[in-house]
């Protein structure tokens, strides 16, 4: 009582819950060191993150000096790599079902014959789509090897004719394509991938840390009790007590997450670092919101607890990073609507790669901070359900 | 033999008057299998939405146009003249890229000079990127070999027409395994099979976490019971582990025959094969969860570990970004968790056609598992017993 009158409700809350937090190592470990472990995880696991020297074979059937050219362009492109010879694609079909190659290319008996001879022939290579990220960049690498192979038969007439090279060129492909990659010009997958994947990542332990918190005071009369006196009797104090714990260490390390990922890792921001700091407070406090709200609703922990597990593992999907969400059923494109994750995504972009940013995506923004509505809903929810418990089992 | 099936009783009882494990297992596992098949049911990422800055105004640039309308990739949904106007539409995110023809295309060609024409494209998603590269490159190649004879004329090359029926080397590209180049059939069954492994983690998790719950309300209590003969730590671990893969041979019908008959799923493997790989994977992965059970030391606290590791798993397992382009710290994690070379299996054998041989490695790194986390599990539990 002495603690609770030395400083406001609020406070005292705030202290209980830091006490709880370290209470048990794996408290902490929820709250803090998985959300680094997942910045570690996400920063590293793509290595310099572009997919590049993927091995591949070529079923050479020709055996031919043309032949052992296409071998050495292939190798000459970054994207992949001549790791095997085969004589037949049998060999090569077993060396793909193994994972040796990611591809092979086929060239077939008599190519350079036929080349010579002006007759058609087909070179045809095989790509591993079930991988289909790096079955794109391999399809992508051949390509680019044997552009130059595919005008063989052309170059071959121009130059007895005494057609300079840059005239074939224009004869072959009057209009030509060439492409600018807005906003991740390699096309680096560290720099696609790991900022919203942490995020993802990151939602996942805000949700089950601010449910089970709760989950764990509110499911025990005994505990309601205690932490209404902790709070001075105002059901507010409890709440926000018990959540400014969490905010501050998510904040921190939300903090720390940009600094690597924008300061020390050089990934491009166009807009001010702290404006992404807004943003991800911003969307902790989304979260946190939508996970008190679930909580409010069913209070039953263990059922509870696996419907945000599953709330949060779906935020992968519909944070619409790898697969469009307007790709989607139009039923799941507005059920992505509802997840903080969504709003974040596309205000991030944003953020990343645009100077006025906030012009653009200001509904967004709004979206995210809407959900801090459900704080207020929740709230009332709890406390209902709070003094229902007290008044139907009184403490002894 | 006796106590292991008076232990596989306890378990199966234990469980099935648990509602929320029940729930778990139940609604969880149909629900996620249901909802990730229907998410991305749609499979192919179709007609992304482009604009065209046409400069140019002329019969070829409308035909190019009409070539790009027409791919399966993306949609034509504004032209314009104006790069500016395509431009805000990509900031608004209207369109996901926009083709910019220079305005002397057509002059280019009746001079027979060559016209470079601009893809911008957004990475934000790379199938958006994807889609249109391969849209408008694929109808370039449409529209200069309709070019090539009216270029020799403008040329004033005549006497060189012949080159037009010079045939190009055809270069034909066949995705393998993934017929239909969809997402979903690629991502899918992989996610089945993590699927698998999460929900049982899941159950098996709450289940320990359950019984230390018990054991600190209740005197008498399965965990004491446990404890009061060392010797039956193995036949605990050896009950428990094959209670669980009972149960989840069950789920594994489900999720790799049933939903990919229903969903259509790409099948070329063997029942059989694909039975065989899962026997060690399941009890892999149960053994697994047993080696972690002083982790578990309430019911929900595990599913923090295990939800948390659903994304990384899905990386570590090789299928969303090479294994060869990975660090080697996260090599060795690959090696640690069931799923990921169960994965691999799985694949190996539904998607690509394989049998047995092809996937030796990953059969005898789940074998080794088995081995490694059964002795660990059985030195677990009697550190567990012996404390209590």
């Amino acid at each position: 009582m002495r603690e609770t009158k030395r400083h406001s409700g609020y406070f005292a809350v705030v202290k209980r819950e830091c006490l709880i937090l370290t209470s048990r190592p794996l408290y902490l470990f929820a709250a803090l060191i998985f959300p680094l472990f997942a910045l570690f995880f996400m920063t590293t696991i793509f290595g310099n993150g572009m997919i590049e020297n993927i091995p591949v074979g070529i079923v050479d059937e020709d055996e031919s000096t043309m032949s052992h050219e296409i071998e050495r362009l292939c190798s000459a492109v970054p994207e992949i790599r001549v790791t095997e010879r085969f004589a037949n694609t049998a060999e090569a079909r077993d060396a793909l079902l193994s994972k040796k190659i990611y591809g092979y290319l086929i060239i077939p008996h008599n190519f350079q014959e036929d080349v010579e001879a002006n007759r058609n022939t087909t070179l045809t290579l095989c790509y591993h789509y079930a991988f289909l990220s790096v079955g794109s960049e391999v399809m992508q690498g051949f390509l680019n090897a044997l552009r130059i192979i595919a005008v063989t038969p052309l170059q071959q007439t121009t130059e007895f004719l005494g057609v300079n090279d840059e005239t074939l060129e224009t004869l072959a492909s009057p209009i030509s394509i060439s492409s600018h990659p807005l906003y991740n010009p390699a096309l680096n997958y560290s720099s696609y991938l790991t900022f919203p994947y942490f995020w993802v990542l990151f939602q996942i332990l805000i949700l089950l840390n601010i449910a089970y918190s709760f989950g764990n005071d509110f499911n025990d009369k005994r505990k309601i009790v205690e932490c209404l006196k902790t709070g001075n009797d105002k059901f507010v104090n409890v709440i926000l007590g018990k959540l400014t714990p969490y905010i501050l260490i998510f904040t921190s390390i939300a903090i720390f997450a940009n600094v690597l990922m924008f300061d020390i890792m050089d990934f491009d921001l166009h807009s001010k670092i702290t404006s992404m700091i807004t943003i991800c407070f911003l969307f902790i406090m989304a979260t946190c919101s939508i996970s008190l709200f679930l909580f409010s609703i069913y209070s039953h922990l263990p059922i509870i607890i696996s419907f945000i597990s599953m709330f949060g593992s779906l935020g992968a999907t519909f944070a619409g990073v790898t697969f469009p969400v307007n790709a989607m059923y139009p039923i799941f494109e507005k059920l992505s609507l509802l997840f903080p994750i969504r709003h974040f995504v596309v205000i991030t972009d944003y953020l990343r790669y645009e100077s006025h940013a906030f012009l653009y995506c200001w509904k967004s923004i709004l979206m995210l901070i809407s959900f801090n509505i459900l704080i207020i809903l929740a709230t009332i929810l709890l406390k209902r359900r709070m003094n229902k418990a007290i008044e139907l089992k009184p403490l002894n | 033999m006796n106590d292991i099936i008076k232990i596989i009783y306890n378990e199966f009882k234990a469980i099935g008057t648990n509602i929320p494990i029940l729930i778990v297992l139940i609604l969880g596992n149909v629900g996620y299998g249901f909802l990730y098949n229907l998410l991305y049911n749609t499979n192919v990422y179709r007609d992304a939405p482009i604009a065209i800055v046409d400069m140019s105004q002329s019969d070829v640039s409308r035909h190019f146009i009409d070539y790009i309308d027409a791919t399966q990739q993306v949609e034509v949904i504004m032209k314009t003249q104006d790069f500016h106007e395509a431009k805000r539409k990509l900031l608004e995110r209207e369109i996901v890229g926009f083709l910019y023809i220079p305005s002397d295309l057509k002059e280019n060609i009746m001079c027979g000079k060559q016209t470079e024409c601009l893809i911008y494209g957004s990475t934000l998603s790379f199938l958006d990127y994807l889609n249109i590269s391969e849209a408008v490159n694929f109808s370039s190649l449409e529209i200069n070999s309709e070019l090539l004879p009216e270029m020799i004329k403008n040329l004033n090359m005549i006497d060189v027409l012949f080159l037009a029926n010079d045939k190009a080397v055809d270069i034909i590209s066949e995705p393998l395994y993934n017929e239909s180049e969809g997402y979903g059939t690629y991502l899918i069954p992989p996610v089945m099979v993590i699927i698998i492994f999460q929900t049982m983690m899941i159950t098996m998790a709450m289940r320990m976490g359950d019984e230390v719950t018990k054991s600190r309300s209740s005197k008498v209590t399965e965990l004491e019971y446990h404890s009061i003969s060392k010797s039956l730590c193995l036949k605990i671990v050896l009950g428990k582990a094959i209670t669980n893969v009972m149960i989840y041979i069950v789920f594994s019908i489900f999720f790799l025959g049933l939903l990919p008959l229903i969903f259509h799923l790409p099948h070329l493997g063997n029942y059989l094969d694909i039975a065989i790989m899962m026997i060690p994977y399941l009890f892999a992965s149960a053994f697994f969860c047993l080696c972690l059970s002083p982790f578990f030391t309430d019911a929900d606290m595990p599913l923090f570990l295990i939800v948390f590791m659903s994304v990384p798993l899905v990386f570590l397992t090789g299928i969303s970004y090479p294994l060869e382009l990975m660090p080697w710290h996260w090599k060795i994690l690959h090696y640690l968790f069931p799923v990921a070379p169960a994965t691999l299996a799985f694949v190996k054998l539904d998607c690509m056609g394989g049998d047995l041989t092809n996937i030796r490695p990953e059969m005898t790194t789940l074998w080794i598992q088995c081995a490694v986390y059964f002795v660990t599990a059985v030195l677990v539990w009697r550190r567990k017993s012996l404390k209590n």
